[in-house]
């Protein structure tokens, strides 16, 4: 980026969940926690057109019911939405792989 | 009892087999609700019942780990999201109660989960069930429904916080609906309790407190009612000893081109009727504690009982421990005074030498029988260590005076209080060292005993840096070292204690098939 979004933007992206239970229970909880982490609004869709629904809400992400082989749609309005949109595709192409919280706090306190 | 014999089946979704009393759950029952007299009471008594029940949640998170930790966290999380108290808002504005507002808004969100066809999605509607009813709990004072120990659970359902609330030892579980998927399903597979789902047959003449078989098996799972001695005996052989490959196991059970020692942990001696000795290389670890039923005191019975279980080993290894209660495993048994006492293992044994001298004479006598092993439970220091020797010996010196024939065994100690593995060199004349993981995760990393499960933390780097000095130390003073705690019943854990050079395993009889099919896997992924 060559200079800080002031105004808020719109960052899009999709990623196919691989997960072969689908968007279940940890992975949703994983998927919410992750999202909770940013500051910019995010949504998803398992459908380009919506209903786009809250990315922090777990209830709403469970609700979804996302099988294996979803294509999940995520949107995302803020500072930091280009991050949230890469970083949750991340931990869905990822397979909701564990290292994500260790991640986390090397990040923390990286340089 | 008069009983006709009824035979219902169902799913496996956790192998293996349990007998007890029938134990019929009804629906969970909250009582009549009490208005709190405005919208804004109403609303703040369910914010306070959704707060009081995610603390219980988050509670029961903190003594958890594995499945049953990922579990509770999504139920915690679930609850902590605001989407169902905001719904549940908007309908005590428009006149409901907390209650009703609660029980509609959450009904309807498990409706949309049931009707999912996919079975995982279908399978979370207990959760909700489960935080549907937590939540209501809270909400009309109502304490947690407790289920009888030792009894086959029969319910249309569970939900997974009832499940982790109860202890299943000798217990097992029959659904009339469920799924294999569901949260008690994983935490059945993950506590090795006999589970059977979607039961069906003739259950509406089902008694209450019936004697009741839960036979798990690999193919079929079975409810058998009033079941005839035949199917006990089918039924256990079935479970136990078939679905092992036995013949093949000695060339198959390497480690890194070094043979595995599997032995069996025993806690009850009916257990011994329903298994082939063939199935393992004898018994690692002989609770005592479990054995007598509070006969701690009857010597003779003592002894009996020690030489039938050497009589079954046949000349395989059995290790006998002694009695290891009180502290924080105290139940009623050990000293006929009912005191309580906060010491533990070796240490109440030596603060009650009356009692303990009971069982050293038995163990002295059974020894002439055939060689014996002794281990003592909770060793935390050297003095402990030579105390009970002393006791031995002076208890030997009795018996030859009184002309009672009688061998000294071979004594060793659970290493398994970090104290005593940090000092394992000090124990030079210990015939074995065998490690208790579940006390050693409690002690070194300070977790609770009651907690659901710890044999996750077995992966600790402060774990296996204890475990790997023991079996150093074990290997300079040539000492065998095995595990036997719960850890050496994990199929996960096993791929670290191999690492560390753990070569011995006591494991849990149900548990035997599945470690020795982990040792198999680890041992190709070692040679690919």
């Amino acid at each position: 980026m060559s200079q800080p979004a002031i105004i808020s933007q719109t960052v899009t992206g999709e990623v196919r969940i691989i997960h072969t239970t689908g968007l279940h229970a940890r992975p949703s909880v994983m998927f919410t926690r992750l999202a909770k982490t940013f500051n910019a609004m995010i949504y998803v869709a398992d459908n380009a057109h919506g209903p786009w629904i809250n990315a922090k809400s777990i209830v709403k992400v469970m609700g979804l019911k996302a099988p294996f082989g979803t294509t999940l749609f995520i949107r995302s309005e803020g500072y930091d939405a280009e991050l949230a949109v890469k970083q949750l595709s991340r931990l869905v192409d990822d397979d909701f792989e564990e290292n994500e919280t260790l991640n986390g706090i090397e990040n923390d306190n990286g340089p | 009892m008069g009983h006709d014999r009824r035979e219902m089946t169902g799913i496996t979704a956790s192998p293996g087999f349990a007998m007890g009393p029938l134990w019929i759950a009804g629906a969970p029952q909250v009582g009549i609700y009490v208005p709190k007299g405005s919208l804004q009471r109403e609303a703040l008594a369910l914010r306070d019942a959704i707060q009081k029940a995610n603390g219980e949640l988050a509670e029961l998170h903190k003594q958890s780990t594995g499945s049953a930790a990922d579990i509770l966290e999504f139920q915690s999380a679930m609850l902590a999201d605001d989407t169902f108290y905001d719904a549940a808002l908007d309908r005590i504005g428009s006149g409901e109660n907390a209650s009703e507002a609660w029980q509609y808004v959450l009904g309807k969100e498990i409706k949309a989960y049931k009707d999912s066809t996919d079975d995982v999605f279908h399978a979370r509607a207990i959760d909700l069930e489960d935080i549907q009813f937590r939540v209501l709990r809270a909400l009309y004072d109502q304490p947690a429904q407790s289920i009888p120990y030792g009894v086959i659970v029969l319910a249309d359902n569970l939900t997974p916080t009832v499940f982790l609330a109860h202890d299943w030892k000798n217990g097992g579980l029959a659904l009339t609906g469920g799924s294999t998927a569901s949260h008690v399903a994983v935490l059945a597979r993950q506590f090795s309790v006999p589970m059977v789902t979607n039961v069906s047959g003739s259950l509406s003449n089902l008694k209450a407190d019936e004697h009741t078989l839960l036979l798990a098996g690999i193919e079929t799972g079975k409810l058998i009612a009033s079941p005839t001695a035949a199917d006990e005996q089918v039924a256990t052989i079935e479970a136990f000893n078939k679905p092992f490959p036995f013949v093949r196991r000695q060339t198959l059970l390497r480690y890194k081109n070094k043979p595995i020692v599997l032995m069996i942990n025993l806690a009850h001696l009916r257990e011994l009727d329903q298994l082939d000795p063939n199935i393992c290389d004898g018994i690692g670890l002989v609770r005592t504690e479990f054995l007598f039923e509070g006969a701690h005191l009857q010597e003779d019975r003592q002894f009996q009982a020690y030489c039938s279980i050497l009589k079954w080993a046949n000349g395989k290894p059995v290790f006998i421990r002694t009695f290891d209660e009180g502290g924080d495993k105290s139940f009623a048994g050990f000293a006929n005074d009912g005191a309580l006492s906060k010491r533990r293992g070796i240490s109440l044994s030596l603060e009650r030498p009356e009692t303990f001298r009971v069982q050293i004479r038995a163990l002295l006598r059974a020894a002439a029988f055939a060689p014996l092993n002794v281990t003592l439970p909770m060793v935390s220091c050297e003095a402990e260590f030579q105390q009970s020797l002393a006791l031995f010996e002076d208890e030997a010196q009795r018996l030859a005076a009184a002309k009672i024939s009688y061998k000294m065994p071979e004594i060793g100690i659970m290493a398994e209080v970090p104290s005593v593995a940090l000092t394992l060199e000090r124990f030079g004349k210990a015939a074995h060292f065998a490690i208790g993981t579940n006390d050693l995760i409690q002690y070194a990393l300070s977790e609770p005993r009651d907690a659901v499960s710890r044999r996750s933390g077995i992966e600790a780097p402060e774990i296996m840096a204890l475990i790997k000095r023991i079996v150093a130390v074990g290997h300079v003073f040539g000492k065998p070292v095995s595990v036997c705690g719960d850890a050496a019943s994990d199929t996960k854990a096993i791929a670290h204690l191999l690492g560390a050079g753990i070569t011995r395993y006591s494991v849990n009889p149900p548990d035997i098939r599945s470690i020795a099919n982990a040792i198999m896997a680890c041992n190709d992924s070692t040679e690919a």
